[in-house]
């Protein structure tokens, strides 16, 4: 029998204890998206309430839910494939070919993951204004491309886990560049990848401000809208329905996170190792 | 290698010219696209921006009575403004009639080559909602003689009050005689006496702070920026005395509209708070409705106000103006309609007659102990119509004034600044928010 220190005791405890301030946020969401909106306002309850089915009839009266989640997917997952494949491909260059100006180019991504994404919005705005694609998913998939901060991290990782000897030994052996590329360099690069993937998710699925500039049409109108349209009513305050499309909103998140949690801590500690 | 680069070159370029060079196709394309537009007949869809969800309830029961179609798109309240601005003169992106708050409303009625003067564009139909409304409310939509925003709602100021409290202290539930209680500051110190000394401290006098200073803000006549300036008056001097007296005398309960103030209109822990007639229906009854606390009422505040009520408007850009022109009829100038919603939500309409119709059918409303809610609702209106009849109050620059005006009274009122400093305080950051603007005290 393993024998138990105090001090185990004491970190069970603070951990613990970390684990309850961490989920509590979760837990009061879900409460609260089972409450009436007069109960919510009045305070906080650890009890669920029984009004579940009435901000389920609130919510489908006010939004269309459903096209909201359907948006948002579509558009995450766009914009995450779209950022992972080309991200490790232009860090794929970076690590295997030493081209001229190599320095210079990556000097400008390191540049471009420093501007605020809300400085080039007037003018992407602009821009979408004069190619009439407005109310279009494609401005908020097609930009994914090129993600600096993704390239900055999958390249960093690649210069540890894509051995040159590798890449020599397939070209020797007749494969095309694109063909080593996709054969070994993504496999190899996969940690990375599916960190910043994740990431990406995240950011894309939370995103409130690009489709707010970029969209008018209601029917296009993706989760952090929908939300915040919800909370912005102050004649007709529907806090029930609000934390129940909160609470949706995250699902797919925490799937993700569930599903690809190992692929992060993995990501996390691949740059402290050394060959 | 080489005709890969070339190749790549040559799409960055072509790609650069289509952004550059997409103006002049855009022009084309915009002059196609209001020549169609000017062709459109009054019954093709239309698209309506509004920030609050009763509007879009309103106008998909235009769609289902007449048939025409309604594309509603709802925007949250903070970005409606940000967004209009951006969309509004573009026939592509404009919508086709928006609903905005009365705070925001005077900004699009004197942006009028922006939007539909609707005196012009629909003479006989305006002539008729003058004749039918309340002046201040045709004041507020005018601008150099022509009507350019119309309202569906007139929106008084009143005081909410604890029935049960009222009867403890004054002996009384009655809405004249709370109103004659609570005529003046002066008798409002003596009843925080007589609260203080009942319940000990317990119950409050005034519901929220953020309530009290949205009450003396919108008493005002005149708009806080005249030309450039905004000047400290008397009554912005006087608000920051009786912030510090209201928190000396600890009459409020909660600072902003809070779980504590939501609360206490279920539980009765206050007993005035200063609300709109459309205060009722968002604040009001959510809290009384489940927890059947019955005890509140509606009487005459000691300083006749009036806040809130949203306008429409239709943009100049609009391609469907008589489509919009119709919805707009629907549901801001058809008494049917008008009767029907402010019976639902017990709010008062911009049309007299409708008014009146509520206010003789003598309803009583069970949330409010049986009062005879529209009669009070009209005979505030008059108080409100004598004093803003001639007045165009807002300017866009209010919301940061009632936000830093909140700041500096409540640092004044709890000793941490001195008056003066408050007011450099608030001329610092007014001149930093806004540097178009001077203040002056």
């Amino acid at each position: 029998m393993r024998k138990i220190k105090p001090s185990h005791i004491i970190m069970y405890l603070f951990l613990g204890l970390l684990l309850v301030i961490c989920f509590f946020p979760f837990y009061a969401m879900i409460i609260n998206a089972t409450r009436t909106t007069g109960q919510i306002l009045s305070g906080f309850s650890l009890v669920p309430g029984n009004a579940i089915g009435q901000n389920i009839k609130e919510l489908a009266a006010k939004v269309n839910i459903s096209s909201a989640f359907v948006n948002s997917l579509i558009i995450a997952l766009g914009a995450t494939l779209l950022s992972g494949y080309f991200s490790a491909l232009t860090a794929y260059a970076f690590v295997v070919y030493n081209m001229r100006f190599k320095n210079v180019l990556f000097g400008i991504v390191l540049v471009i993951m420093m501007i605020p994404p809300q400085l080039s919005i007037i003018g992407l705005y602009k821009f979408m204004k004069e190619v009439n694609l407005l109310d279009n998913y494609l401005p908020l998939v097609v930009p994914s491309v090129a993600t600096a901060s993704s390239v900055f991290f999958i390249r960093q990782y690649a210069k540890t886990a894509l051995p040159s000897s590798l890449i020599e030994a397939a070209r020797i052996d007749g494969a095309g560049e694109f063909k080593i590329f996709n054969r070994i360099g993504l496999p190899l690069m996969s940690p990375a990848i599916f960190t910043m993937a994740i990431t990406s998710f995240i950011a894309s699925w939370n995103n409130y401000l690009t489709p707010l500039i970029l969209l008018s049409d209601q029917k296009k109108f993706t989760l952090p809208l929908i939300i915040r349209v919800l909370s912005s009513d102050v004649q007709d305050p529907s806090a029930g329905a609000m934390y129940l499309a909160i609470a949706i909103s995250i699902l797919p998140i925490l799937i993700v996170f569930f599903i690809f949690s190992r692929y992060i801590i993995d990501g996390v500690a691949a740059g402290g190792v050394k060959e | 290698m080489k005709t890969k680069k070339v190749i790549a070159g040559i799409l960055g370029l072509s790609l650069m010219l289509t952004a550059c060079g997409g103006g002049s196709s855009t022009t084309s394309t915009t002059s196609s696209t209001s020549t169609t537009a000017a062709s459109k007949a009054a019954d093709s869809a239309i698209t309506i921006w509004v920030h609050a969800n009763s509007f879009k309830t309103r106008a998909e029961d235009y769609a289902a009575a007449t048939g025409n179609e309604v594309n509603v798109v709802l925007i949250p309240y903070d970005d409606f403004q940000t967004k209009l601005k951006q969309s509004i003169t573009d026939p592509k992106t404009t919508p086709d009639l928006f609903i905005i708050s009365r705070d925001f409303a005077r900004e699009w009625v004197e942006a009028s080559s922006a939007i539909t003067n609707l005196s012009q564009e629909f003479p006989d139909d305006i002539a008729d909602y003058k004749a039918g409304t309340y002046e201040s409310l045709v004041t507020m939509g005018s601008n150099d003689g022509g009507i350019y925003g119309i309202t569906a709602e007139y929106s008084p100021g009143m005081m909410f009050y604890n029935r049960e409290v009222a009867e403890k202290l004054l002996g009384t539930q009655d809405e004249e005689e709370v109103a004659k209680a609570i005529s003046s500051e002066e008798k409002i110190l003596e009843l925080n006496e007589l609260l203080k000394a009942e319940y000990g401290g317990t119950i409050k006098l005034f519901g929220t702070f953020y309530n009290v200073a949205s009450f003396y803000f919108n008493s005002r006549v005149e708009p806080w920026v005249k030309d450039g300036v905004m000047t400290v008056t008397d009554e912005i001097d006087h608000f920051m005395d009786w912030s510090k007296t209201v928190y000396e005398n600890d009459m409020i309960l909660a600072e902003g509209e809070d779980d504590a103030y939501f609360n206490g209109y279920a539980q009765g822990n206050f007993m005035l708070d200063p609300l709109p007639t459309w205060g009722f229906n968002s604040k009001v009854k959510p809290q009384v409705k489940d927890s059947g606390t019955e005890i509140w009422g509606a009487t005459t505040p000691y300083i006749p106000y009036v806040r809130g009520g949203s306008f429409f408007f239709i943009p100049q850009a609009s391609s469907n103006k008589q489509g919009a022109w119709e919805t707009v009829k629907y549901m801001a100038l058809d008494d049917d309609n008008l009767y029907d919603y402010c019976t639902s939500t017990l709010s008062l309409s911009s049309s007299k007659s409708v008014n009146q119709k509520l206010a003789d059918n003598d309803y009583k409303e069970p949330l409010l102990g049986g009062q005879a809610i529209f009669k009070s609702y009209n005979a505030e209106s008059v108080n409100v119509e004598a004093k803003f009849k001639d007045s165009t109050n807002t300017t866009k620059y209010d919301g940061f004034i009632a936000e830093f005006l909140r700041d500096i009274a409540r640092d004044y009122a709890t000793g941490k600044v001195t008056k003066e400093e408050a007011y450099k305080d608030f001329k610092l950051r007014l001149e930093s928010a806004y540097p178009e603007i001077t203040v002056e005290w």
